[in-house]
């Protein structure tokens, strides 16, 4: 059954694909559990888009503020901007995701939300951020791609 | 088996067989439709697909095509908020028709209702719009919104009955609502029948309509559902309630982890109910018995 699998995914796929996926089930035994102070440790060097300082230093993320349930495969990322009005959220937003999507295994299922109460229009900001074709269609987008890539370039350093 | 490439740039969002099976169209967020021909043979197996024509217009993203009941129309829509309606021409071109405006943000999805030449859309504004046709124009005759106790959240996918007496439509937030198709002077309208919520509160992206009369759904997480329509004991009575059959959906089983990764599309073959196709983040597309599932 394995190798008729195998041919089918190969017709679909093509041969390279099926390696992969042969290898990550070999390899799914060796799962390392993730909890909220790694997510944090990825996120936290992320620039701000206008200010020369970290989301860490602007007080934009805080470990306190990521829930994990690495059983569940559930990340929650809330995020508070500086002030209420602040035309940058949804770009920060969309750093912390693409981020998280570059770094963590994706059977994580992740939301990245405004904390309640933080920002004048923060049920169309979360919509956006939750879309994953919004975001994909973002991240598609050469000059937001750029702008995301250069406030991303601090925690690629280390 | 045959495959399509190096015409879409993009990712290729759906796809979907005409009514005589002579033709594929396949729509993409690099804002194309094409139209694939099976060259006239379409009884042999091993026909090879051309590229016919391709379809420009949108602005940006296509996320959904569907081919109307006749056979003779082709309804795209995309996040440029419009619909187009293309008219296939005998030599294999399309001619648009009609371009829809009304949805405030993205059309997510639509399709015919059976039977008709009136179109329902869904879209990323929470709404559900009716579009009835007048001598080759749609208008926009009905938009389902809060206001008619409708959806809260992006409204992701949309699926008929076989009969096109009802309509069933889900969001992002898990929620199914069953609607009642009624014609009223010649014009189609919505009315809704009950609100359903699955157990999970994850965006359900798909869902398809069997000619048996069982219902599939596919979720963000990872899950595919089958579910089935019950009459609700109690509830709202009245003449009204009674007339539209006072119906529920019933959860009958339900696939974990069926993909690992969220489950986009959901699709049964529409000659045999007990065969269904579903497609994943997992870059998989799985092939489904339904009797296997239910056993």
């Amino acid at each position: 059954e394995g190798a008729n699998r195998g041919a089918l995914l190969g017709n679909y796929l093509g041969d390279g694909a099926y390696a992969a996926t042969l290898q990550e089930e070999e390899g799914s035994d060796e799962r390392e559990p993730i909890d909220s102070i790694e997510v944090f440790e990825h996120i936290r060097d992320i620039a701000d888009p206008e200010h020369p300082y970290s989301l860490e230093q602007l007080g934009i993320v805080s470990h306190e503020d990521i829930k994990v349930d690495d059983v569940k495969g559930v990340i929650d990322v809330y995020f508070t901007p500086t002030v209420a009005h602040c035309s940058m959220a949804t770009l920060i937003g969309l750093c912390i995701r693409a981020k998280i999507m570059r770094v963590l295994p994706s059977r994580f299922k992740v939301k990245v939300v405004l904390s309640k109460g933080s920002h004048s229009t923060e049920e169309a900001v979360n919509k956006q951020l939750n879309d994953k074709e919004r975001v994909l269609a973002a991240l598609e987008n050469p000059n937001l791609l750029q702008l995301v890539n250069k406030c991303l370039a601090p925690t690629e350093a280390a | 088996m045959e495959t399509l490439e190096k015409t879409h740039t993009k990712t290729i969002r759906r796809c979907e067989f005409s009514k005589c099976d002579t033709m594929i169209a396949t729509v993409s967020f690099d804002a194309t439709t094409c139209i694939w021909d099976k060259g006239g043979q379409a009884s042999a197996t091993d026909a090879e697909w051309d590229l016919v024509v391709t379809l420009e217009g949108h602005e940006s993203e296509i996320k959904d095509v569907a081919w109307s009941p006749d056979g003779e129309l082709l309804a795209t829509c995309g996040r440029d908020k419009s619909i187009w309606i293309w008219l296939k021409e005998i030599d294999d071109q399309f001619e648009c028709l009609d371009v829809l405006q009304g949805h405030t943000q993205d059309v997510k999805s639509l399709r015919w209702v059976p039977k008709t030449r009136a179109l329902v859309s869904a879209s990323y504004d929470n709404t559900i719009k009716i579009w009835n046709e007048c001598n080759d124009e749609w208008l926009c005759t009905q938009t389902l919104d809060t206001a008619y106790q409708g959806h809260e959240s992006t409204v992701w996918n949309l699926a008929c009955n076989q009969e096109g007496s009802k309509l069933l439509s889900c969001d992002d937030t898990g929620m199914i609502l069953l609607w009642s198709i009624e014609t009223c002077d010649s014009s189609v309208e919505l009315k809704l029948v009950s609100r359903n919520k699955v157990p999970s509160d994850f965006s359900i992206y798909s869902i398809d309509w069997a000619s048996s009369g069982l219902i599939a759904i596919g979720s963000a997480d990872n899950s595919i559902s089958l579910l089935q329509l019950e009459r609700s004991e109690g509830g709202a009575a009245g003449e009204e309630a009674d007339k539209r059959g006072n119906e529920i959906l019933k959860l009958v089983k339900e696939v974990k982890q069926a993909h690992a990764g969220d489950v986009n599309c959901v699709r049964f073959n529409p000659k045999d109910p007990n065969l269904l196709a579903s497609a994943g983040d997992d870059e998989l597309v799985k092939l489904w018995r339904i009797n296997d599932i239910l056993s």
